[in-house]
């Protein structure tokens, strides 16, 4: 064991923040989320209850994504964190700076730098490759809340294997609207077996989910539950063999890069109504433009 | 009664824990592929056992391994009761644990969230450990299993599930009913116990090391389980 004046120091040296822990949580609860998540990936699209923390920021900042990103981080991690796609948002900055300071460790924007991804909302459109961690944000961890409001009854529900309630709630979108209107948080199937939710993702970003390369991570701090999915496992959106899954299309490009197939965003520019649409993945964006000017 | 002395445990508890903790993860998420750790915290004995002593084996090749010692230091502590088999429980071991993890060591396997296995030849029957309940199935055992992995001989394993792609390990170590009973376990998905395998040759190496293996209940040693194709059972339960 180290003399608390030598793991100070020790903490000092890899850059962690005096008086706290390496990566701010202390060493219990990071057994505790790291056990979860051991559990969560042995069995994908299982939510696994864990002790939550607070964190010094509110319910729906990103306290699930912050813990989980806190028990796996190393001192040698390079951490990017996008929020909407975007890596200069509020919540995106405070994140990535919030673990330069309990942590020391690197932290970058561009993704394939990038050895732990926190994201809310979006996954970068740069494909994502092997030994990379994506740890999603979540508000609301369980896809039948909307649908059933008891969690006896969902936690019933996912034992059973028993999800026609959201093929009736998918259905219903399509006698009422003629498709399927859900856009984001689009329900998957996990390894055959669970009915999980993607978090706030747009659909878009569903098929990217199935057979990643890279480690998946969903961290729910007010709901207290985590839940994954390894690399290479099948991720599959619900749909019906006559109304079958499809992503949202643009027939614009991206008015920066000109990009055609990056997720777009609708900016408002003026109060007559002019709309210009740009990535929503500002390092995708910035990667094409520097490449254009560097021809 | 025999004096015991406590031993340290891992060099640099925070980091190190963390290395080994990542370590496991990779391991779970692609099963069938060795990780190497290389925080290898003393063993639980006193260094003085002579060779060839009242201790023969204990260390490298018996007992509570330096390998099974860092994975219990990383993973462990007052929430999780660890069952012990008769290679690894000994007054040593139980002394280290006790003092290091402040875990519960419990006398049957069934109450245990891990299972430190010393001697795989005599690895107990996998239903004896918790599986966990249909509504969590999370509260499950995780057996960490000493063996010789990745060759030269052993049994020809291939990993079928979430995170393996052709995955292939040669074990060594195993009783031969255990393909069977893996097999059964996986048919419980989602229930079922979890397996990490722990190869400690590499300690006694120029820079000491351990191996890992996982195998989450998710993987099968047949081929592939076939999706289940969600439109066409969703058919049938309108049907019914």
């Amino acid at each position: 064991m180290l003399k608390p004046e030598a793991s100070q120091a020790a903490a000092e040296a890899a850059g962690g923040l005096k008086g706290y822990n390496f990566a701010y949580l202390d060493e219990r609860t990071k057994r505790i989320i790291r056990r979860a998540i051991l559990k969560a990936v042995a069995v994908p699209g299982y939510q696994v209850p864990f002790g939550s923390r607070e964190m010094p920021m509110p319910y729906g900042w990103g306290t699930g994504g912050i813990q989980v990103s806190a028990a796996i981080m190393g001192a040698d991690d390079v951490f990017k964190v996008i929020d909407q796609g975007s890596d200069d948002t509020t919540n995106a900055v405070s994140i990535r700076q919030f673990f330069s300071k309990v942590a020391g460790v690197k932290t970058t924007t561009h993704t394939g730098e990038a050895s732990i991804i926190q994201t809310r909302h979006r996954i970068p459109e740069q494909p994502l490759r092997e030994g990379q961690v994506v740890v999603y944000q979540v508000p609301i961890p369980e896809p039948l809340r909307w649908l059933e409001p008891s969690e006896a009854e969902t936690r019933t529900l996912h034992a059973l294997d028993e999800y026609g309630i959201m093929h009736v709630k998918l259905y219903e979108d399509i006698a009422g609207h003629g498709e399927i209107a859900t856009s984001y948080d689009y329900p998957v199937l996990v390894n055959g077996r669970y009915v999980m939710s993607p978090s706030p993702l747009p659909k878009f970003d569903n098929p990217k989910m199935d057979q990643c390369p890279a480690l998946q991570l969903f961290g729910a701090g007010r709901e207290k539950r985590i839940y994954a999915i390894p690399p290479y496992t099948s991720v599959k959106s619900l749909d019906f063999e006559d109304y079958p899954f499809h992503v949202q299309r643009w027939d614009k490009a991206c008015e920066i890069c000109g990009a055609t197939d990056s997720y777009l965003d609708e900016i408002i520019t003026d109060d007559s109504g002019t709309r210009l649409y740009v990535c929503s993945d500002t390092d995708y964006c910035a990667a094409r433009l520097a490449a254009k000017d560097s021809i | 009664m025999r004096e015991i002395r406590t031993r340290p445990g891992l060099t640099e508890p925070v980091h190190g824990s963390q290395r080994i903790f990542k370590a496991v993860l990779e391991a779970v998420s692609r099963p069938g592929k060795l990780v190497k750790v290389f925080d290898l915290p003393p063993s639980p004995y006193a260094e003085a056992a002579p060779a060839g002593g009242k201790t023969p084996g204990r260390g490298l090749t018996g007992g509570m391994s330096r390998g099974l010692t860092a994975l219990a230091l990383a993973l462990c502590d007052q929430d999780t009761p660890i069952w012990l088999d008769s290679a690894c429980d000994d007054a040593e071991t139980r002394h280290h644990l006790r003092f290091h993890c402040g875990s519960p060591l419990v006398k049957e396997p069934a109450g245990a969230v891990f299972a430190f296995v010393g001697d795989a030849t005599r690895l107990p029957r996998l239903h004896e450990f918790s599986r966990g309940m249909p509504e969590y199935p999370d509260c499950s055992a995780t057996l960490i299993i000493r063996a010789v992995l990745g060759g030269p001989a052993g049994e020809r394993f291939e990993f079928n599930g979430p995170g393996a792609r052709d995955a292939v390990c040669l074990i060594q170590g195993l009783p031969v009913w255990f393909r069977k009973s893996w097999q059964d376990n996986h048919a419980g998905y989602p229930l079922g116990v979890d397996a990490l395998f722990v190869d400690d040759r590499g300690a006694v190496d120029p820079l000491p090391h351990f191996k890992i293996l996982g195998l989450p209940r998710g993987v099968s040693f047949e081929s592939a389980r076939r999706p289940r194709s969600y439109n066409r059972e969703n058919l049938q339960c309108m049907s019914r």
